[in-house]
């Protein structure tokens, strides 16, 4: 059983962030919020995404399953404005999803979740950690996106670097501790990472909110960064890319 | 437990226990090894052979062998070029994390294997830029992929560049004795007690196909698990979906005639077909020439009823054609061959397919070359063409401003030299034509500041919303 109420942009921060690595999604529902744990068809990146009912204005679940096709939640969110409420309601018998916004119905059918995995976050050790507000990084993205289809980040104790290497043109952005909210570092750091997925995560997130990134040399990157206003947090790990020897 | 489907649930679970096929497991080992070690001379297989027989089941019992993880893109899902580039390509360049959720590093010699099922029919009418995707993701790719096909020759037609950059190893048919061990070993699992005789229809009726057998198996299991041995008739006749082999067997080798009519009815084929299949074949079964001269005469008669189907649209006919066909063919015969022959399929139905793409790509250039010549498709197409071609391939600036001026495609120009379209010279000589279309539409030189272009702009606003070419054209 599912039923809840919550302001159009909760939904929002979710859908924009987990449609960067998949169509459709397993919700495990739960009766203290939401998690959805996915690996991307590519096998290139996992998110772990965490939500508290806290975040909820109205709240009452049991444990279960939901599949839903992200695209049709994002037609739902073009349904409202900004704080808009919305509500949602599993129908158990017809197997939907009935969701509301404003006078307008919804009825959406679930997808299966059979054959959806359900990952584990691997334990990594990764030994330096930046924190940083992602609109520093947007940046950093929007200058790199069109130079290369990778990107390297660097740390050492002095600061955060992202570099992109073209074939004719190379755009780096350095980030100094003091731009920095929070550095952890003791050696010098490397890894590289496919651009695309890089980008798209980064442009997802929203602006001000505070992004750890979690580095080690040629090893995952793992961001992590809190949505609904401290009420979820989301775990996103994207595998380094194989360098060309 | 029996709701499952038996082909997923005796998956075999590593290499050691897919059947049949020595060799091939044997390269298909090797070629992993040679991944995990970092230089495989071949980055990506191609696993070709007829449906069922273990190509998709060698490939991830390889998978699970060696602990690599897997993305596999087969029929259900939506393949094209966007979805080849999106999973296949992106996953081939980076690490892996597996559905389980572990980090898995090309360093330690994990790695993940790509499998493109059925890769010769990914691309549909629609879809032009799926063997592209396939090339770029078997020249470029970081790790290992296996193709998967029926038809190797549709892909390698396409595309010399797979042909040369692949691993290719054929998986035959499984073998009957193989198979019944197979079926015997599922058979006492399941606590069925399955006839003899079942278990050879089922195998017989199979031609090869592992998969198929195994379903049939499930089938009949799951209807009733104390059979006795009338099932196997049942069976049988539920399972007779005859194919035109067993027509021509009927027809040509045996002589009971109403058997071979029993067949041609159960077998969902036109006359027409069947009469290519009995041109085809007549000569390989019938040695003596009285037998062959009124063998012909028959398909002759019923050629000439298919024609007044044709024109007069009427098939009654054709139940006339079917008479000659089977029972006049089959009669024909003074005594039956006793020798064992490979039916063939019709060498013209092959040829006109073959030359399909080829034929209608003619009709595209003759269409395009009518356009400017003023003359019929078909006159262009028989005179023009030839010289064109010729020169064509002789001439070097001809070449260049025909492309242009009749936007050939790539595809064309590869046809009109005879070459594959991804060969180097058909790839330079388009580059070579787009910069010289360029150089045309841009007769001033590229210094004319851009200043130049925004004074001009108001003035062509008002022309209908056109070519760029339009603005240098005064």
């Amino acid at each position: 059983m599912f039923q809840a109420k919550f302001r159009s942009d909760i939904l929002k921060g979710i859908v924009d962030v987990v449609s960067t690595l998949i169509d459709e999604a397993k919700f495990k529902i739960g009766d203290n919020g939401i998690q959805l744990k996915a690996v991307d068809p590519a096998h290139v990146a996992m998110i772990d995404l965490t939500l508290s009912k806290d975040a909820f204005d109205q709240y009452s679940a049991t444990e279960t399953d939901l599949g839903l096709d992200l695209e049709k939640l994002k037609e739902v969110i073009r349904l409202s404005r900004s704080g808009d409420m919305i509500e949602m309601r599993q129908d158990e018998e017809r197997g939907r999803l009935v969701v509301m916004v404003g006078n307008v119905t919804r009825r959406m059918n679930l997808v299966s979740t059979e054959g959806m995995s359900d990952p584990k976050v691997p334990n990594l050790t990764l030994p330096a950690r930046i924190t940083v507000t992602v609109d520093e990084l947007q940046r950093g993205i929007k200058a790199a996106e069109s130079i290369s289809d990778h990107v390297a980040l660097n740390a050492n104790v002095e600061g955060f670097e992202m570099v992109s290497d073209g074939d004719t043109d190379s755009v780096s952005l350095k980030l100094p501790k003091a731009l920095l909210v929070d550095l952890q570092c003791s050696e010098s750091i490397r890894s590289l990472f496919p651009m695309d997925y890089f980008s798209t995560i980064i442009k997802a997130i929203p602006s001000g909110t505070n992004v750890s990134i979690n580095l080690g040399n040629d090893l995952p990157v793992r961001l992590d960064f809190d949505i609904a206003g401290g009420k979820g947090s989301v775990r996103y790990l994207l595998a380094p890319r194989i360098e060309n020897d | 437990m029996m709701a499952d489907d038996w082909t997923e649930l005796y998956r075999p679970q590593g290499l050691s226990e897919v059947v049949g096929n020595p060799k091939v497991i044997k390269d298909l080992r090797q070629w992993a090894i040679s991944w995990e070690e970092g230089h495989p001379v071949h980055k990506a297989v191609v696993l070709m052979g007829p449906p069922g027989v273990g190509k998709t089941s060698a490939a991830l019992a390889l998978a699970k062998d060696l602990n690599w993880g897997v993305v596999e893109m087969n029929a259900s899902d939506q393949r094209n070029a966007e979805a080849i580039k999106r999973v296949a390509i992106r996953g081939s360049r980076s690490e892996t994390f597996t559905d389980e959720g572990e980090f898995l590093s090309s360093k330690d010699g994990r790695l993940k294997l790509i499998i493109l099922d059925e890769a010769d029919n990914i691309f549909g009418r629609e879809d032009s830029g799926g063997i592209p995707a396939i090339a770029e993701l078997v020249a470029n790719t970081q790790q290992p992929v296996i193709l998967i096909v029926n038809d190797f020759y549709e892909l390698s037609r396409k595309s010399s560049a797979i042909k040369n950059s692949t691993l290719q190893l054929r998986v035959s048919r499984v073998q009957a004795g193989t198979m019944r061990n197979v079926l015997r070993r599922i058979a006492i699992d399941q606590e069925l007690e399955v006839p003899q005789r079942v278990f050879e229809t089922i195998i017989e009726n199979s031609n090869g196909d592992m998969r198929a057998a195994v379903r049939d198996l499930q089938a009949v299991g799951e209807g009733n698990l104390n059979m006795d041995e009338d099932d196997a008739f049942v069976l049988q006749s539920r399972m007779s979906v005859k194919s035109m082999y067993d027509l021509m067997r009927d027809i040509l080798h045996d002589s009971d005639v109403r058997r071979a009519r029993r067949t041609q009815m159960d077998v969902d084929e036109t006359p027409d077909h069947i009469m290519m299949w009995l041109d085809e074949n007549v000569p390989l079964e019938y040695k003596d020439p009285e037998d062959l001269h009124r063998a012909y005469l028959h398909l002759s008669r019923s050629s000439m009823f298919l024609g007044r189907v044709y024109r007069r649209q009427y098939y009654g006919f054709w139940s006339y054609a079917n008479d000659h066909n089977v029972i006049g063919v089959c009669s024909a015969k003074s005594r039956p061959n006793r020798g064992w022959v490979q039916y063939r399929f019709p060498s013209y139905i092959m040829k006109m397919s073959r030359s399909k793409a080829l034929r209608s790509m003619r009709t595209g250039i003759a269409r395009k070359i009518s356009e400017h010549t003023h003359n019929s498709t078909r006159r262009s197409a028989q005179d023009v063409l030839p010289y064109m071609t010729e020169i064509f391939r002789a001439d070097r600036e001809f070449r260049v401003s025909m492309i242009n001026e009749m936007r050939l495609s790539t595809e064309e120009v590869a046809f009109i030299l005879e070459k594959k379209v991804d060969s180097s010279e058909v790839k330079k000589l388009m580059i070579e034509s787009e910069k010289a279309r360029a150089l045309k539409e841009r007769p001033e030189s590229p210094a004319v500041p851009a200043v130049d272009d925004k004074e001009e702009k108001p003035e062509k606003r008002p022309e209908p919303k056109g070519k760029q070419a339009s603005l240098f054209e005064y």
